[in-house]
C-alpha cells in the first residue's frame, strides 16, 4: 500500500477533512481506509452529515476573492457625525449642493455636512433625457465626484448614507452607520417618479428614471435586442425621451391619458406641431389611454391598454410626473402637503429645519424646476446666517429639450384655457404664443428657432433667474 | 398579501407590559439555568413554552393577532430581553420567531392556518433550515436539498448541517431546489417526525449549547402540498428576507447591552483603572442606542422588498456583529479575572458574541453581499 495514492476528502458542509491515510479512528475507521470502504452509516464527526457529503478535495478548491473590497461598507465612521454647530444638508442633488455653495459664499467657516443616500456624484440632471442622441454614456455626464466637490467647497460629505429617521426634538438623524447631530438641517430630498397602477406579471419591469443610478440601469437594459420602447407619459420628460430614443434609432410608443403631448404646459397648436414632428420620426401616440397591464411573452413584453388594445414592446419607461419625497419629514411630524411645507425663508414647521427643491412646497406648490433652486438656496443661506432673503415664487422658464422642436415656456401656475393663449405672428418662422397681462405679458411660449430667444422675453416679464 | 385575522384571538399585551413580563420570566425561570444551558447543553424548553404563553413569539405575526399588526420592533425587543441573559435561549427564540415569520409570509393560507397559531403560542417549537439557502442565494455554496415533483407534493433528498431548535415534534422551514429545473426552488415547512427524516446530534460548540442543534438528513422525504409555504422559493425569500435579518437584531442588541452592563457593574470598584481602557461603556452605549434607533426604524417596514432597503439592513447587521465583538472584548477587559472564571458571564458573552459574528449572515458573507450590492447600485 503506497501512501502517495491516498486521497483527501472534505465535508462540503463543515470543512472536515477525511484523509484516507489517517482514517477516522474515533468512528472506527482505521488509517488507510479508502473512501469506497467507508460504511454508508458513517457520520461526519463535526457536523453529522453523511459519506455522500464528502467531496474529493482538489475538486472543491474555490477561487479566492482577489482583494477585500476597499470600502468596508457598513462600518462606523468616527468622522462626519455633525454637531450642534453644523448645518447638515440631506441630499446631494442640485438642490443640496446649491445650499452648500450658498452657505459657503456667506459664511466661509460655518461647519457644513452634506449627507447623501447615493454616491453623491455631481451631474446635470436635465442632460439625462438627451444623452442618447448625443452619444453619451451615463458616466460621461458626471462633472465630478462628491469628495472633490466637497473639498472644493470645504464642506464634509457622507455619501451612501440614507437617513432613516429624523428626531427634531434631539436634533438627531439616524442612519445605519451611526447617528448625525445637527444645529440646522436642510432637507433636499428630491422627488420620485409617480408609480402608475399597472398589473401583469412584468409590471415590476417598468423603469423609472429620475437620477443617474436609474438611468444607468436603463442603459444596461437597452441591449441590441431592444427595438421598441414604450414611454408612459407625454409630459416634458416623456417627450424628451421620445425624441432622444427615436434619434438613437429606436421605435417608440408614448401612452398618456391626456389628449395631446405637453397638455398641461403649452397651447394645443404647439402640442400638435411637436406631435407631428415626433410622428415623422416614428413616434406612435396612444393618447387618452393608459397602460393597464404589462406581461412577459418570452423574449418580449406585451403592453395592454385600458381600451383593450395591445402591442409588443421591449422596454417600458415611466415618466408620469414627480411626487415629492416627504416620508421622512412626515414621520418626524413636520407639516407636509404636496411637499414639505415651507415659508418664504424655506423654513419648515420646525424652526431649525429647512426644505428645498423638488421636496419643498410653498403655499401648496412644488417648484420642480432648476431655476427656483438657486434662489431658494440663497434664502436658506441668508436665514442660517441670521439675515433674510425671502424666496418669491416666479413663473419659471422651462426649456423642453426636444431637438425636433425646441420649446421654451414661461407660464403662471395652474390650468390655463387654450383660448387664453394668443398667437403672435412671426414672419421669420417659429411658434410664438403669449398670455396678455397687465400692460405686459403673463406668460409666453416660443417654439422652434425662436426658443433660444426665451431669455429676453423672460426678462420682459420682470423675472430674473 | 391577504392576512388572515380571526376574531377569537386574544389581544397581545402592550409592549411595555410584555417586556416587563418577559424580564420577570427571564429572571425567575431562565437565569437559574443559564450556566447549565451553557456548560451542560440543557435545552430551555419549559422557558420557551412559557415565553410563548406570555406573547413572546407573536408580536410580529399579524395572523396571530386580533389587530392584524406586524410589530417587528416588539419581537426584536422581546428577543433582546432574553438574549441579555442567555444567547442560546435568545437564538432559540429567533428560530421560533423566524419559523413563524415564514408561515406569516406563506402564499398558501392552508399551511399558515394550520401551523402559525401553534408556533405563535409556543405549543409547537420550530426552527429554520435557511442558512444554506441564504448562502446559496449569495453564491457562497450550492443548495443542499433537492426535491422532485410527485403527485400531491415533493420528494426531498439531501442534508443540512446544524439546524437549531429542533426535536421529534418540532417543525422547521427550509427551501429546496427543484431537480432538473435550473434555479427554481420551493419553500416548505418540514415536520421532524416525518418518514425518511433523521435528526443527528453531532458536534458540540464553544457556546450556544442547549439549542438542540442537529444535522438533518432527508432520504426520500415526502412533503405534501399542504406543507408548502411557497412554490416559488426565490419570490418567498425576497418577500421575507428583511424580516429574517431584522429579527436577528434581538440577539445582537441583548448581547451588547449585557456586555455594557457588565462593564458598568464593576465601575464602582474598578472605574479608576478601567478608565484607561478603550470602548468604555458610555461609548458603547451611544453606539448601541444609535443602532437600536436605526433597527427599530427599519423594522417599521418589514415587507419592503427593495435591494436598497435590504442593503441598509445588511449594513446595520454588519455593524451589529462588529459591535458585539467589541462589546464582549470590552466586558472581558473591564471585568478582568472575575470575568475569566469558568461560570462568569463575561467569558460566556465573549463566546456568544462570536456567534453573532458568524451565524448566517456572517461578517464575511455580509461584506461579500454588500460588495455585490454596492457594485449594482
Amino acid at each position: 500500500m503506497s501512501g502517495d495514492s491516498f486521497q483527501r476528502w472534505i465535508c462540503d458542509a463543515c470543512g472536515f477533512i477525511y484523509d484516507e491515510a489517517s482514517g477516522d479512528p474515533d468512528s472506527g475507521l482505521a488509517p488507510g481506509t479508502r473512501y469506497a470502504d467507508i460504511p454508508d452509516d458513517w457520520q461526519c464527526p463535526l457536523c453529522g452529515l453523511t459519506k455522500g457529503d464528502l467531496r474529493l478535495l482538489p475538486e472543491v478548491i474555490q477561487s479566492v476573492a482577489p482583494t477585500r473590497p476597499q470600502q468596508a461598507d457598513g462600518r462606523q465612521s468616527a468622522q462626519c457625525r455633525g454637531g450642534a454647530d453644523y448645518v447638515v444638508i440631506v441630499g446631494a442633488g442640485v438642490a443640496g449642493w446649491s445650499v452648500a455653495e450658498a452657505i459657503r459664499r456667506r459664511e466661509p467657516e460655518r461647519p457644513v455636512l452634506l449627507v447623501s443616500a447615493c454616491h453623491g456624484l455631481v451631474y446635470p440632471k436635465p442632460a439625462i433625457s438627451m444623452a442618447l442622441a448625443m452619444g453619451k454614456q451615463p458616466d460621461d455626464l458626471i462633472d465630478t465626484d462628491a469628495a472633490s466637490k466637497a473639498a472644493a467647497l470645504r464642506v464634509e460629505v457622507r455619501p451612501d448614507t440614507r437617513i432613516i429617521k429624523l428626531d427634531t426634538a434631539r436634533k438627531r438623524l439616524t442612519t445605519v452607520k451611526g447617528s448625525i447631530q445637527y444645529g440646522k438641517l436642510v432637507l433636499a430630498l428630491g422627488a420620485q417618479q409617480r408609480v402608475l397602477p399597472v398589473s401583469g406579471d412584468a409590471c415590476d419591469r417598468i423603469v423609472r428614471v429620475n437620477d443617474l443610478g436609474s438611468y444607468r440601469q436603463l442603459r444596461t437594459l437597452m441591449t441590441p435586442q431592444v427595438g421598441h420602447v414604450t414611454i408612459l407619459g407625454a409630459g416634458l420628460i416623456g417627450c424628451e425621451f421620445a425624441d432622444d430614443m427615436t434619434s438613437a434609432g429606436l421605435a417608440v410608443t408614448v401612452i398618456d391619458p391626456a389628449p395631446r403631448p405637453l397638455a398641461s404646459l403649452v397651447p394645443a397648436a404647439v402640442s400638435t406641431e411637436l406631435a407631428g414632428r415626433l410622428t415623422a420620426k416614428g413616434v406612435v401616440w396612444r393618447l387618452q389611454s393608459t397602460l393597464a397591464s404589462l406581461d412577459s411573452t418570452g423574449e418580449r413584453l406585451c403592453a395592454s391598454l385600458g381600451d383593450g388594445q395591445s402591442f409588443d414592446t421591449d422596454l417600458v419607461l415611466s415618466a408620469a410626473g414627480l411626487v415629492a419625497n416627504t416620508q421622512l419629514a412626515q414621520k418626524a411630524g413636520l407639516a407636509t402637503d404636496v411637499g414639505i411645507a415651507v415659508d418664504h425663508s424655506m423654513l419648515t414647521s420646525d424652526g431649525d429645519v429647512y426644505a428645498i427643491g423638488d421636496c419643498a412646497s410653498l403655499s401648496g406648490q412644488v417648484f420642480a424646476y432648476i431655476e427656483p433652486i438657486r434662489r431658494q438656496a440663497e434664502a436658506i443661506a441668508a436665514h442660517v446666517a441670521g439675515s433674510e432673503e425671502r424666496f418669491m415664487p416666479l413663473p419659471p422658464l422651462v426649456k423642453v429639450k426636444t431637438p425636433s422642436l425646441p420649446i421654451s415656456v414661461c407660464r403662471p401656475a395652474g390650468q390655463i384655457a387654450d383660448d387664453a393663449w394668443i398667437a403672435v405672428d412671426e414672419p421669420g418662422g417659429g411658434l410664438h404664443f403669449e398670455i396678455p397681462g397687465n400692460g405686459t405679458i403673463a406668460g409666453f411660449v416660443l417654439g422652434g428657432q425662436l426658443a433660444s430667444q426665451a431669455g429676453g422675453y423672460y426678462r420682459r416679464l420682470g423675472v430674473r433667474g | 398579501m391577504s392576512l388572515i385575522v380571526t376574531n377569537d384571538l386574544k389581544a397581545v399585551l402592550p409592549l411595555e407590559e410584555q417586556l416587563a413580563a418577559t424580564r420577570r420570566l427571564v429572571k425567575e425561570t431562565l437565569s437559574p439555568l443559564t450556566v447549565k444551558i451553557d456548560l451542560e447543553g440543557l435545552y430551555p424548553e419549559s422557558f420557551l413554552r412559557q415565553l410563548g404563553a406570555i406573547d413572546g413569539f407573536r408580536q410580529h405575526l399579524a395572523a396571530a393577532r386580533p389587530d392584524g399588526v406586524t410589530d417587528m420592533g416588539a419581537a426584536i425587543q422581546t428577543m433582546a430581553a432574553v438574549s441579555h441573559e442567555c444567547l442560546s435561549t435568545g437564538f432559540a427564540t429567533w428560530c421560533q420567531d423566524t419559523c413563524g415569520w415564514y408561515l406569516q409570509n406563506a402564499v398558501d393560507s392552508g399551511v399558515r392556518d394550520t401551523w402559525l397559531p401553534k408556533l405563535a403560542s409556543g405549543e409547537v417549537l420550530g426552527g429554520t433550515g435557511m442558512s444554506n439557502t441564504m448562502k446559496a442565494f449569495a453564491n457562497i455554496e450550492p443548495l443542499r436539498l433537492t426535491g422532485r415533483r410527485v403527485d400531491g407534493g415533493y420528494v426531498i433528498n439531501g442534508s443540512l448541517p446544524w439546524v437549531s431548535n429542533l426535536g421529534d415534534n418540532h417543525v422547521f422551514g427550509t427551501l429546496f431546489g427543484l431537480e432538473g429545473q435550473g434555479d427554481r426552488s420551493v419553500m416548505a415547512l418540514v415536520d421532524c417526525s416525518v418518514e425518511g427524516f433523521e435528526l443527528r446530534l453531532s458536534a458540540h460548540f464553544t457556546a450556544l449549547e442547549g439549542t438542540r442543534t442537529f444535522a438533518c438528513i432527508f432520504r426520500d422525504v415526502f412533503v405534501p402540498d399542504a406543507m408548502v409555504i411557497d412554490h416559488d422559493g426565490a419570490a418567498f425569500l425576497r418577500r421575507s428576507r428583511a424580516g429574517i435579518v431584522l429579527l436577528q437584531f434581538g440577539m445582537g442588541v441583548g448581547n451588547v447591552q449585557s456586555c455594557i452592563d457588565l462593564c458598568r457593574d464593576v465601575e464602582p470598584l474598578l472605574g479608576h483603572v478601567n478608565g484607561y481602557l478603550d470602548d468604555r461603556p458610555d461609548e458603547l452605549q451611544e453606539q448601541l442606542d444609535d443602532a437600536v434607533d436605526a433597527c427599530l426604524a427599519l423594522a417599521e417596514d418589514p415587507f419592503e422588498t427593495s435591494d436598497e432597503f435590504f442593503r441598509e439592513i445588511l449594513q446595520l447587521r454588519l455593524a451589529a456583529g462588529e459591535l458585539a465583538l467589541r462589546a464582549a472584548q470590552s466586558a472581558m477587559l473591564h471585568t478582568g479575572a472575575k470575568g475569566y472564571l469558568r461560570t462568569a458571564p463575561a467569558q460566556r458573552k465573549l463566546r456568544e458574541s462570536y456567534f453573532i459574528a458568524i451565524v448566517t449572515p456572517a461578517i464575511k458573507h455580509l461584506r461579500k453581499e454588500l460588495d455585490v450590492l454596492s457594485q449594482a447600485a
